[in-house]
């Protein structure tokens, strides 16, 4: 069976489109791209009806797997730090209620899927955190168990994306393993992984072999670039990447990026590109890598006749 | 043939060591280890250079360049040369001169300089327009520059990730060409670091190609920070690249990053420009391991390298 695919709407600020802002052109653009769907913003300030937003996604034919996260957890997201692991206990109360909230959001845009981060300070504590790795990933996992019960009565999953140690805590969910540790810990039916390309090229010793490991517990997968422009552009191995998926039997989403362009796009002070086709060229390249792989497992399975 | 090995000094303090609480002791395994040389903290504040120089003459190392501290988690202050503020600009700019009189001091030749982001990155980008961020980088430099000049020093380019300097002025071995090219008819070279270039160049051997002699130092370390072979380096591609476009300089090789508390043991170095003083003496047996684990792998892979290819 072949890979679905979804747009992180986060991330189409930077080719210069806000979903938000008009939700409707934007979410017919995805559709006509040939996306399955969109990961939309967790952004509650902005959403201004929710049932406007599903009605619209609806329509489109578009399903939504996740309410991403980047803007919840980012510094220079929400410009407030939200932390669910750092030593101050107000920021991490602060950043388990925006969950909570989140969650909610989740769940009335009909998502079956929402993101945490073991996010660093605004000014990074490098090149390890200064507070002990235990006491970190020990309210790291408080944080988790609140949210993963929270999100339980709702029909949600928690996901963990491990961050590169910039944006992540070091010691906490700055790696596939890290992760696994914390699920196997807490051991909820709701708490998976959420790998991405760019983070991992940092942070793993093998973007495969990490992604050979957390097996079944990926849940969502962010497809995007080693220096976050086009794919193809840095060094990324698609194909060896999504063999890899394949192989551990993924049957969840590619959540694609769209690339870093230019600051005057990504500031709204330069023309955009035209959306439909700057959708569309990630996809073509991924659904032809994906076409060669089927093709190479097919010819090495044992049912070819 | 064959490359020379030089150990950044300051990466010693992510296996617990500092250069300046134990120079002989720490100066002897390194040569002992089968190191040419030794890259020193550009720290005015701490290196007094005349009297480093002694110690590294006496234990036959050479020092071919002084390391800056830039980024904020390495200088602890604000060091940023592109931002509006001209207080930190201005900081900037009179430490990379004394900096330089320590280059002289002891008796190195280069002196490395990034374009640092604030204390608080701006990402994806910076909020100003580059090419203002860029010019007010380009005007320090020339500042910087001219003071090298005048004192037989040439300045490194080291083009870091996103995260810790500026996109689009000097994030990229591309974006270092540039700078080059805007700040000639200065002494300015590269110095490309692995790590980095992982995360912002297209591939690291081909942009090693691209920068071809204007690599004048090059920063040998792992994607992750872990021990070389830990990460996804292809390290003899690498090499392979600098032996084609006829590097002739050092392979300046960072030690791992390894434990928390071996990173917090020591008072100076990444991310300890407030820490307490932690143990000074102990036993060097850890410093001997990083040491030669590392050379020894590299070592390996130039068993492994071809002559570069005779030109037509």
């Amino acid at each position: 069976m072949g890979f679905r695919y979804v747009v992180v709407a986060d991330t189409l600020p930077f080719i210069g489109c806000d979903l938000l802002a008009d939700p409707e052109a934007t979410l017919a653009a995805i559709a006509q791209a040939g996306f399955d769907g969109v990961d939309l913003p967790g952004n509650p300030e902005r959403v201004q009806s929710t049932e406007n937003l599903r009605r619209q996604v609806a329509a489109q034919g578009l399903v939504v797997p996740e309410v991403s996260g980047a803007w919840a957890w980012a510094y220079y997201g929400p410009g407030e730090v939200r932390n669910l692991a750092g030593p101050d206990e107000a920021a991490r109360q602060r950043g388990v209620e925006y969950s909570k909230k989140l969650i909610d959001l989740t769940v009335a845009l009909g998502a079956p899927m929402f993101p945490v981060c073991a996010m660093q300070p605004a000014i990074p504590d490098l090149p390890f955190p200064k507070t002990p790795f235990e006491v970190l990933r020990d309210n790291f996992r408080k944080s988790l168990e609140v949210l993963c019960r929270y999100a339980a009565e709702r029909g949600v999953t928690v996901v963990v994306e491990p961050l590169n140690r910039y944006e992540g805590l070091t010691g906490v969910a700055t790696t596939v393993k890290e992760v696994l540790s914390l699920i196997e810990e807490l051991n909820v039916g709701n708490l998976g992984i959420q790998p991405d390309v760019f983070h991992m090229n940092v942070a793993e010793n093998s973007v495969c072999a990490a992604l050979h490991g957390a097996g079944k517990h990926i849940r969502h997968m962010h497809i995007n670039e080693t220096n976050h422009f086009s794919l193809g552009t840095g060094h990324a191995d698609y194909h060896a990447i999504l063999k890899t998926l394949k192989e551990i039997g993924y049957a969840g989403y590619l959540a694609v990026y769209m690339p870093f362009t230019t600051q005057e796009i990504w500031q709204r002070t330069g023309p955009a590109p035209d959306l439909v086709a700057t959708l569309q060229r990630p996809l073509r390249f991924l659904k032809e890598i994906e076409t060669a792989v089927d093709l190479q497992m097919a010819m090495y399975s044992p049912q070819r006749s | 043939m064959g490359f020379k090995y030089s150990v950044v000094a300051e990466t010693l303090s992510f296996i617990g060591y500092d250069i300046l609480e134990n120079p002989q002791a720490i100066l002897k395994a390194v040569k002992d280890a089968g190191y040419d040389a030794i890259d020193l903290p550009g720290n005015p504040s701490r290196v007094d250079g005349k009297a480093m120089r002694r110690l590294t003459d006496a234990a036959g190392l050479a020092v071919p360049e002084m390391l800056g501290a830039w980024a904020y988690f390495h200088a602890g202050e604000d060091r940023c040369l592109s931002g509006p503020d001209e207080v930190p600009r201005r900081r900037g700019i009179e430490y990379a001169k004394k900096a330089i009189d320590l280059v002289v001091e002891v008796g190195a030749h280069l002196f490395e300089i990034c374009a640092p982001q604030p204390p608080v990155p701006e990402l994806p980008f910076s909020t100003e327009p580059i090419k203002v961020v860029r010019d007010r980088f380009l005007a320090a430099m020339r500042e910087i520059c001219a003071y090298a000049t005048e004192r037989g020093v040439a300045i490194l380019l080291e083009p870091l990730n996103p995260y810790e300097a500026i996109p689009g002025v000097l994030t990229s071995v591309y974006d270092a060409i540039h700078v080059i090219e805007d700040l000639r008819p200065y002494d300015v070279g590269i110095q490309p670091d692995i790590f980095h270039m992982n995360m912002s160049d297209p591939t690291v051997p081909d942009t090693l190609r691209a920068a071809g002699r204007h690599i004048r130092h090059m920063h040998i370390n792992e994607t992750n920070h872990g021990p070389l072979g830990a990460g996804h380096a292809d390290h003899r591609a690498i090499l392979q690249a600098l032996v084609d476009i006829g590097y002739t300089g050092y392979l300046a090789v960072y030690m791992p990053y390894t434990t928390q508390a071996a990173a917090a043991s020591v008072a100076h170095g990444y991310g300890h420009a407030d820490a307490k003083a932690g143990p000074v003496s102990r036993d060097l047996s850890d410093l001997r391991f990083h040491l030669e684990q590392t050379i020894g792998y590299l070592k390996n892979l130039e068993q492994t390298l071809v002559p570069p290819p005779i030109a037509a």
